[in-house]
């Protein structure tokens, strides 16, 4: 039997470190109520945290890939591990609501970013010829699903222990990923005297990124010209607003206002989490085989009328929250595919990862702003209603504004979707 | 998509909402000040901001906090307070949607002069008379919007088969989008002019049944908007305007005057059967005026019949005898519509087009104001 070859060994470390830094990064959406009972601060306070915490988590990406380029893979993510340890392990002495915004706004959101989406990308490209894709898949997929499936352990943990609980365990098992990164984490294949995993003699190893500062400029300006680039920015924002801003900062308070137990709201976004997976593969099947732009049409129509739907759904209990659950998991990140083939349509296969960086970087303002936004609608009007029927509302917008991509120098058969920007 | 509409509305039969009864009842000369004072309405009820507003004889609020309403009741607790008199001024939201306000007095000890805000002076049909203008310009723009958008489009894409009239359905979105804030500031307007603008006023808005409804037109409107960006890949998808369009008259019909002594349903498909026939008329015309075909001729039959047939039906079930179209405003309206309508019909026969429109768009103009008013019923 053949030995397992080490890429594995990576692509594994990097799939743990990508799931716990999302998971990290997904952990004040369950101290929302537990932080304003014990100090009083406002939802909108508390929000602003979780929204700085996001934009950081999308930003701050691109300039992790640079960083990793000088100084190295392992150096940057044991840096990371370390930074989130110390911001969330501090959170258990905080007095002020800047000192939150501060640790888990400012530091975590650069310790979880620096180990996003570029981690994945660099580690697909350096380590793998063959199953890139597939890799790349799992890599994204874990850190979406990351951000979810943690939570009901966590609101358990917030409800049954305290919040400085869940913030110690966050710090814990930073700590813990330090050695496990430490011993299995290389560079490049040649540190282990290998080649990547089915790369020939013929397989140059892969280059080193541009100057990742210049080509991130760079992409802004060759979008900014286009229309579409704009058409999938806006619906990106709305994306993002959508799902991580709105539903996943705020549907556990807003459950816990109607009256379901903390935990029971965090395992709903965790079966969120799990409908994801399934969503995001069928999306990536169908992206192959159909038109992008219809596909993002329904995405955004349905979900559209889903958020619609879910100030009546609390008032049926359970059955329409479940409902709006499975619909809404299904839809969860099922637009990344279309938009990525999109751009890639658009932009060629050559500029897409920057460019993409960009339109991923709207998808995080749009997070950061709902997250913000909702909290602050819930502190002044006292209710959700009217942040979920105007996210509602913008996904209807968002399906008009897909429907008119352009157009006219689109070829018919698409170029395979990538799961992810490759840097 | 229709059924996720239908799914969405909310069942209830209502109209404006009336106070019934009252504790303290108005006038009264009470030995102490209780310590609630109750409301009793005609249906269920949301407060509008405060909800009630009971002023000391000093003109200082009264109460320890807002009103909270059980059903039909609405109740405020109160913080003491001297002799003599106080007034009550109450603000509310029907379950469709419709504003209503009032004020009354009572006396503690003995009466005194009245210090509160002179609220619901010169009301007509229960809102101040800005607001209820508001409420009819928004309606009306919301009914050309609805015209536009969807009966134009039906006969552009089902009768004349050409796409000229697809131009038009933009103008409807915008008409129905734009109608949406003047009928938000029409609801704070119609409960208090001073407070159109007050942020919590327009907030307390948009978190009542109002609101809702507010965010289906809305949602109706964005759909469309899509489906119309959609039309020019999948020209199939036509089939689904029709659709949406019933969906929003559904939606209007749940914020219209149920008829009352008809099972609900039956009054939701009596009130989105009138609206739809409207926009099908009246957009239809204003599409021939863009792209005339022959086939306009049946279609102005039909709708105007099922128009005049599903009005006559809602008339008549809105008044209990003949008189109230002479004391009531809501049945002054309806006879300052009667004539235009026979205009309308008249013209419509004769096949002056242009005119037919003119007569129909003022009957539309009418009919914003009747649905703003309190039917006798």
């Amino acid at each position: 039997m053949k030995r397992l070859h080490y890429s594995w060994v990576v692509a594994g470390v990097t799939f743990l470190t990508l799931l716990a830094a999302a998971g990290f990064r997904s952990t004040p959406s369950t101290l929302i109520v537990p932080l304003q009972q014990e100090f009083g601060w406002s939802r909108a306070t508390i929000s602003l945290a979780v929204a700085i915490n996001l934009v950081l988590f999308g930003l701050f990406a691109p300039f992790a890939g640079g960083l990793m380029e000088r100084f190295g893979v392992r150096r940057v993510v044991l840096a990371a591990l370390l930074t989130v340890s110390a911001g969330s392990g501090l959170t258990v002495f905080m007095r002020e609501p800047w000192q939150l915004d501060l640790l888990w706004g400012v530091v975590v959101g650069v310790g979880t970013g620096s180990m996003a989406s570029v981690l994945a990308a660099i580690v697909a490209n350096r380590w793998f010829v063959r199953r890139r894709g597939l890799v790349l898949g799992a890599l994204t997929a874990a850190g979406a699903t990351g951000q979810l499936i943690f939570l009901p352990a966590l609101a358990w943990l917030a409800v049954n222990v305290g919040w400085r609980a869940s913030a110690l365990l966050v710090a814990g098992a930073a700590l813990l990923g330090v050695p496990a990164v430490a011993f299995l984490m290389r560079e490049r294949p040649a540190d282990v005297g290998l080649r990547a995993y089915g790369a020939s003699e013929a397989d140059e190893p892969a280059p080193p990124l541009r100057n990742p500062l210049r080509a991130t400029l760079g992409g802004l300006a060759l979008g900014v010209r286009n229309r579409n680039f704009w058409l999938l920015s806006i619906s990106f924002f709305i994306c993002g607003a959508s799902t991580n801003g709105l539903i996943g900062t705020h549907l556990i308070p807003a459950s816990m206002d109607h009256g379901l137990p903390e935990v029971t709201a965090a395992s709903l976004l965790a079966t969120i989490g799990i409908f994801d997976v399934a969503g995001t593969m069928i999306s990536g099947w169908l992206t192959d085989r159909m038109d992008s732009r219809w596909l993002l049409f329904w995405y955004y129509g349905l979900r559209g009328l889903s958020l619609l739907f879910l100030p009546y759904a609390f008032g049926i209990q359970y059955f329409g929250l479940i409902l709006f659950i499975v619909f809404y998991g299904l839809d969860w990140v099922a637009t990344v595919p279309p938009t990525v083939a999109l751009a890639a349509d658009t932009f060629g296969k050559r500029n897409l990862g920057v460019v993409y960086g960009w339109i991923f970087a709207s998808h995080q303002l749009g997070a950061a702003a709902a997250a913000f936004g909702a909290g602050a609608v819930r502190t002044y009007f006292g209710d959700y209603q009217i942040a979920f029927m105007t996210s509602g509302l913008l996904c209807l917008l968002a399906a008009g504004l897909v429907i008119r991509i352009g157009g006219a120098r689109r070829q018919e058969k698409k170029a395979a979707p990538l799961p992810a920007p490759s840097y | 998509m229709v059924g996720t509409a239908l799914a969405l509305l909310p069942v209830t039969a209502s109209a404006h909402a009336r106070l019934t009864g009252s504790d303290p009842a108005p006038g009264v000369v009470l030995d102490h000040l209780p310590a609630t004072v109750n409301l009793f309405f005609s249906e269920p009820v949301t407060p509008a901001g405060r909800g009630i507003s009971v002023y000391r004889p000093d003109g200082h609020l009264a109460q320890t906090g807002p009103a909270r309403a059980q059903g039909s009741r609405l109740s405020v607790a109160l913080a003491g307070g001297t002799d003599g008199t106080y007034a009550v001024v109450w603000t509310v939201i029907a379950g469709d949607t419709h504003p209503s306000r009032g004020e009354f007095t009572f006396s503690v000890g003995h009466a005194s002069q009245v210090r509160a805000p002179g609220q619901g002076q010169g009301d007509v049909g229960l809102v101040a008379p800005i607001g209820l203008f508001l409420q009819a310009l928004g309606r009306l723009m919301h009914f050309a919007g609805f015209a536009l958008a969807f009966g134009a489009t039906t006969y552009g894409l089902f009768v004349a088969r050409v796409p000229g009239p697809l131009r038009l359905a933009g103008a409807g979105v915008a008409l129905l989008l734009a109608a949406e804030p003047i009928s938000l500031i029409a609801q704070t307007a119609s409960l208090d002019p001073t407070q159109t603008f007050d942020g919590d006023a327009l907030t307390s808005m948009l978190a009542s049944p109002f609101g809702r409804v507010l965010a289906l037109h809305v949602a109706a409107a964005l759909v469309l908007w899509a489906l119309l960006g959609a039309l020019r890949q999948a020209p199939w998808l036509r089939w689904a305007i029709p659709a949406l369009g019933r969906a929003l008259a559904a939606v209007d019909a749940t914020a219209a005057h149920a008829a009352p002594s008809l099972a609900p349903p039956l009054g939701l498909a009596l009130n989105a059967l009138h609206v739809s026939a409207m926009g099908l008329w009246l957009g239809g015309l204003a599409a021939f005026a863009v792209a005339p075909a022959d086939g306009f001729g049946r279609v102005a039959t039909w709708s105007a019949g099922l128009l005049v047939v599903s009005g006559a039906a809602l008339a008549l079930l809105h008044f209990a005898n003949p008189l109230e179209l002479m004391t009531t405003a809501y049945g002054l309206s309806l006879l300052v519509k009667l004539p235009l309508v026979a205009a309308a019909l008249v013209l419509a026969w004769r096949g002056r087009r242009r005119w037919e429109l003119a007569a129909l768009l003022s009957v539309v103009a009418a009919a914003a104001f009747l649905v703003s008013l309190p039917p006798p019923r």
